[in-house]
């Protein structure tokens, strides 16, 4: 979610949420979609910065922030992930 | 040379000399994977030490390292790519597809449009991933280095397949370990 959040280009986006979508439809648990839908607040990066560090390399983490900040990606992942990830695995 | 080595010794050439970031050339790189790959393939319980240790991220920093210094061009980091995507499905990639194509994988644009329509490439879907770690470097490899859009998509497409029809490769892929973290899920 960190990196459809960072990507601009629509067709990667795309991509990025059937293979997360086709994941989440054999295992998701409880901890699994709360850490899911943690990554869709908006400042993610600060409110939850311990997994971000994580998660993230330190050389570009910044580029990450700046990019997860970008509102229009923003707008484009949440609709994604409601659409094309959570709706279609709870359908199946 | 390296069927004779014990575990402690592969290990070992992984503290000392593969991931000493002393001698960080552009061909490094591309050597540091193979040779990672020809020890892991070995032996099954390499494979497991391999992930259980940590290796994965040490492996991972050396090749990021080189990358920034040497500013990797996109054929080393095609033939990287491709040498980890072999190493998580057991060399299934390279039977089922890269084989076919002769050495033409580099050419993405064509590779991607045949990714769509060559029935040959429907045969990834066959492909049985093994160790999900080093989908995980994959991963990390496509969106913290700076690569064309290209390269992205064509790796994810191959992942998406691999995933879509079969459980087992998505069960594998969704689960979490302690020590090795998915970038797409943070527990």
């Amino acid at each position: 979610m960190i990196c459809l959040r960072r990507e601009k280009v629509g067709e990667i986006k795309l991509a990025i949420a059937k293979v997360l979508a086709k994941i989440l439809r054999v295992s998701v648990n409880v901890q699994q979609f709360k850490s899911l839908l943690r990554t869709v607040r908006f400042n993610y990066h600060a409110l939850y910065s311990n997994f971000f560090e994580k998660l993230i390399s330190p050389n570009v983490r910044k580029e990450f922030v700046e990019d997860m900040s970008d509102m229009v990606s923003f707008g484009q992942s949440i609709s994604l992930i409601f659409e094309q990830v959570i709706k279609k695995v709870l359908s199946e | 040379m390296v069927a004779f080595l014990s575990l402690d010794m592969y290990l070992n050439i992984f503290n000392n000399i593969s991931f000493s970031f002393s001698f960080q050339t552009r061909e490094m790189a591309y050597w540091i994977t193979l040779m990672t790959f020809s020890i892991i393939h070995q032996e099954n319980e390499i494979m497991t030490a391999f992930a259980e240790l940590g290796h994965h991220m040490n492996f991972y920093k050396a090749l990021t390292n080189i990358y920034k210094k040497e500013r990797l061009p996109l054929e080393d980091v095609l033939k990287i790519l491709n040498c980890l995507l072999n190493l998580a499905s057991n060399n299934d990639y390279f039977y089922l597809f890269e084989d076919r194509f002769n050495g033409n994988i580099l050419d993405l644009p064509s590779v991607l449009k045949s990714l769509d329509k060559d029935t040959c490439a429907k045969t990834i879907r066959y492909m049985n991933i093994v160790c999900e770690n080093f989908i995980y470097l994959i991963l990390k490899v496509l969106f913290e280095w700076d690569l064309e859009t290209n390269v992205k998509l064509y790796y994810l497409k191959v992942i998406k397949r691999a995933l879509q029809y079969s459980y087992y490769n998505a069960f594998s892929c969704s689960q979490v370990r302690n020590k090795i973290k998915y970038i797409v899920f943070n527990l």
